[in-house]
């Protein structure tokens, strides 16, 4: 019933909006998977001719999650190993989830469906009562946990500027529709990178492995011209305390700014060159927001609270079992306890999606 | 840019494929009689490679050195076993690494540019209190780099910049020998030229692997072969087999040239039994010594032709000799001699 309730909906965005769904590069060459509601599984190793036939499709099954491949295959039908991987875009994905934010305690919770114990903040693997791994997550998306995510996002472009000299022209940025950004490396150069090659990449962006002797850092003369790393941790100390040998006190200093001057990226997602990820302008099955593509300019600016809207008009009546304040569209809502009350269609959608209210009739 | 010796010393360039073009030569004409040098050292280099993991560098034709290569590569394409093709493009790239290390920067930027499509470039920049020759775009850097498995190498810890990491001329080239190594391995399944009439050669190829073990890391076989000592070295070990006295140089110098030939220390000490002072404890001790089992840790080799000359080591020269300034350089060219003579018998 709620299913229902929620593919109404995003049928009724897909039918007025489908046209924003733009042709990913390549499209014959793409692998699409499509998470269908009722069923909840993924139906994969789909193909389209053109733009038209996937909006159609999408129209015509509304499913929860649209995803395509970032990689470019011979057959993108065929079974994995049958595929013929040829290239996948540079990807790479922040989430909240993956970044310590302080108000994760407040809006998240965890329930072990083994014990019924219940915890506050980023769920653990296993239960931290009986050990058992039967955990089930409630998240909330919140502005500070977005705006943490928006800041990885921030210096992530600027390791790939300025270290990696990708042109902004060819980084993309998408809002998920949930707690998160995707950023695309559009570079042709980039299409072969193996899964190890990736994975340097990843290791530099997140700094791990710095060795300060290879490079040099102890030798460097104060007024010297750097880059890279070095350039990152001398712009952050004080260069005149450093003596050799370096005291352990400092090279904790280090330590914390190697750490707080890393990306906190997901390395799964970049590593694996097979990867499905969400094709822009569709809905997020978890909220009822658009994977929205950011232009770079704007995305210190952008607001997903109000730019990752789907359906921007009427109005819903739903009973909400409970939910923290929070801001749409214009508006602000909440927050609400086991209570009935008629909210924008977007906001009512979106806390049907989180599980944490159920639509009147 | 590249002479003919350059193409002899770098098979695998661009020019060297043109080169070959040139001569009109066509496939079925490998199997006619003039073509048989070019054919052997075809065999020669794989042979080398799997015995030694080191294919000699030095030649009397170029063209017949060069022309060797891309039979090579024809004749590897025939055979299923992914370690010998491994070994052999290993051992091609090692032996381009040994010339190219001592060429100009302008030689190695050019090779890496025209043939490996590389985006290098002179940096000239002392960056962090080092100097940087090159700087290579980090999409050639990673894909070379991953294979190397040393911290250094790690992208994290390299200057990386507008897309570009600076690099030393020595990390140049051990970057090439990456490279090198991976095309040739490609060349090798790529090829589509179809051989026919090698069978034999094949079958040799195959039994050379078969008889040794790919783990040892040694350059020469296992088993030492007397003849092909130098003539010096034939001398001392003459002497103390016999009992005779053996001056400490003498002891230092056998012991150094049998532990680098690849015996081991308790084999030596073997055969210094025979010496009529023979103190086994004191001897051992020597030997690991000398082996860098102990003390500095280094590994000694015997002195060079020129130092043993003023300890007036230096008896019977022979023709070899002339050619050699290191009794190790004689003793593996030596190898290859009765090789060739050996093989001549058995067929």
């Amino acid at each position: 019933m709620i299913e229902d309730y929620i593919k109404k909906k995003f049928s009724e965005y897909y039918r007025l909006f489908s046209w924003r769904i733009k042709e990913p590069k390549e499209i014959t060459k793409r692998e699409f998977g499509f998470l269908l509601f009722k069923e909840k599984i993924m139906v994969r190793h789909k193909s389209f001719l053109n733009i038209n036939n996937l909006r159609e499709f999408i129209k015509t099954i509304v499913p929860s999650d649209v995803y395509y491949s970032s990689a470019y295959y011979l057959k993108p039908e065929e079974e994995m190993k049958n595929k013929g991987w040829l290239g996948a875009d540079l990807i790479f994905d922040i989430d909240a989830d993956h970044i310590d934010t302080l108000c994760k305690k407040e809006h998240d919770k965890w329930i072990c469906k083994n014990c019924g114990y219940i915890g506050k903040g980023a769920s653990p693997e296993n239960c931290l009562k009986c050990g058992e791994n039967k955990i089930q997550s409630e998240t909330w998306i919140c502005q500070k946990c977005l705006d943490k995510a928006k800041e990885e996002a921030l210096k992530l472009i600027d390791f790939l500027t300025e270290d990696f000299g990708f042109k902004k022209d060819n980084i993309k940025v998408y809002f998920t529709g949930h707690r998160g950004y995707h950023i695309h490396v559009d570079s042709k150069e980039a299409l072969e990178l193996t899964s190890e090659e990736r994975k340097e990449i990843i290791d530099y962006v997140m700094g791990i492995g710095i060795d300060l002797n290879l490079l040099n850092f102890l030798s460097l003369a104060k007024e010297e011209q750097t880059y890279g790393w070095i350039k990152r941790i001398t712009s952050a100390i004080n260069f005149n305390s450093l003596k050799k040998p370096i005291t352990k006190k400092k090279l904790r200093e280090i330590q914390s700014i190697i750490k707080d001057k890393a990306v906190k990226v997901d390395a799964v997602v970049t590593m694996d060159i097979h990867r499905l990820i969400r094709l822009p302008e569709t809905l997020n099955g978890k909220t009822g927001l658009r994977a929205v593509k950011i232009d770079l300019n704007h995305f210190e600016k952008f607001n997903p609270f109000v730019e990752a809207v789907a359906l921007e008009k009427g109005e819903e009546k739903i009973y909400i079992k409970e939910a923290p304040k929070f801001f749409l569209g214009k508006e602000e809502f909440g927050p609400y306890k086991n209570e009935e009350a008629t909210l924008s269609t977007a906001a009512a959608l979106l806390l049907i999606c989180k599980g944490k209210a159920e639509p009147v009739n | 840019m590249l002479t003919t010796i350059d193409l002899a010393k770098y098979p695998f360039v661009k020019e060297a494929a043109e080169y070959i073009k040139s001569l009109g030569l066509k496939i079925d004409e490998l199997t006619s009689a003039e073509f048989t040098e070019i054919v052997n050292r075809a065999e020669e280099r794989i042979k080398e490679a799997l015995i030694n993991t080191k294919i000699s560098k030095d030649w009397l034709r170029n063209d017949v050195e060069i022309l060797s290569f891309p039979t090579a590569i024809l004749l590897l394409n025939k055979i299923k076993d992914e370690k010998i093709k491994r070994r052999y493009a290993l051992s091609e790239a090692k032996r381009a690494y040994e010339f190219l290390i001592n060429e100009e920067n302008e030689k190695i930027l050019y090779i890496a540019k025209e043939t490996f499509n590389w985006k290098i470039d002179f940096a000239n920049i002392t960056i962090n209190n080092r100097f940087f020759i090159f700087k290579i775009h980090f999409l050639n850097y990673l894909r070379n780099a991953v294979k190397i498995k040393d911290a250094k190498w790690k992208l994290t810890n390299r200057i990386l910049r507008e897309g570009y990491v600076y690099i030393t001329k020595e990390e140049a080239v051990r970057l090439l020998e990456e490279e090198i190594q991976r095309k040739i391995l490609a060349k090798i399944e790529d090829s589509k030229i179809e051989i026919k009439n090698f069978e034999e050669q094949i079958k040799r190829i195959i039994g050379y692997s078969n008889k040794l073990s790919f783990a040892s890391s040694t350059d020469l076989p296992k088993t030492i072969v007397f003849s092909a000592f130098p003539p010096c070295i034939k001398k001392i070990y003459e002497s103390i087999k016999s009992g005779g006295h053996a001056s400490h140089i003498e002891r230092f110098t056998l012991t150094a040239f049998l532990l680098n030939i690849g015996l081991k220390p308790e084999e030596v000490t073997q055969i210094f039994r025979e010496v009529s002072d023979f103190d086994e404890e004191k001897t051992r001790y020597q030997i690991e010594h000398i082996a860098g089992a102990r003390g500095s840790g280094i590994k000694y080799a015997p002195p060079k032709c020129s130092t043993l000359k003023t300890y007036g080591l230096c008896i019977n020269q022979d023709e070899l000799c002339n050619k050699i300034m290191h009794p190790l350089t004689y003793y593996k060219k030596a190898l290859k001699l009765w090789r060739k003579k050996v093989d001549r018998r058995l067929h």
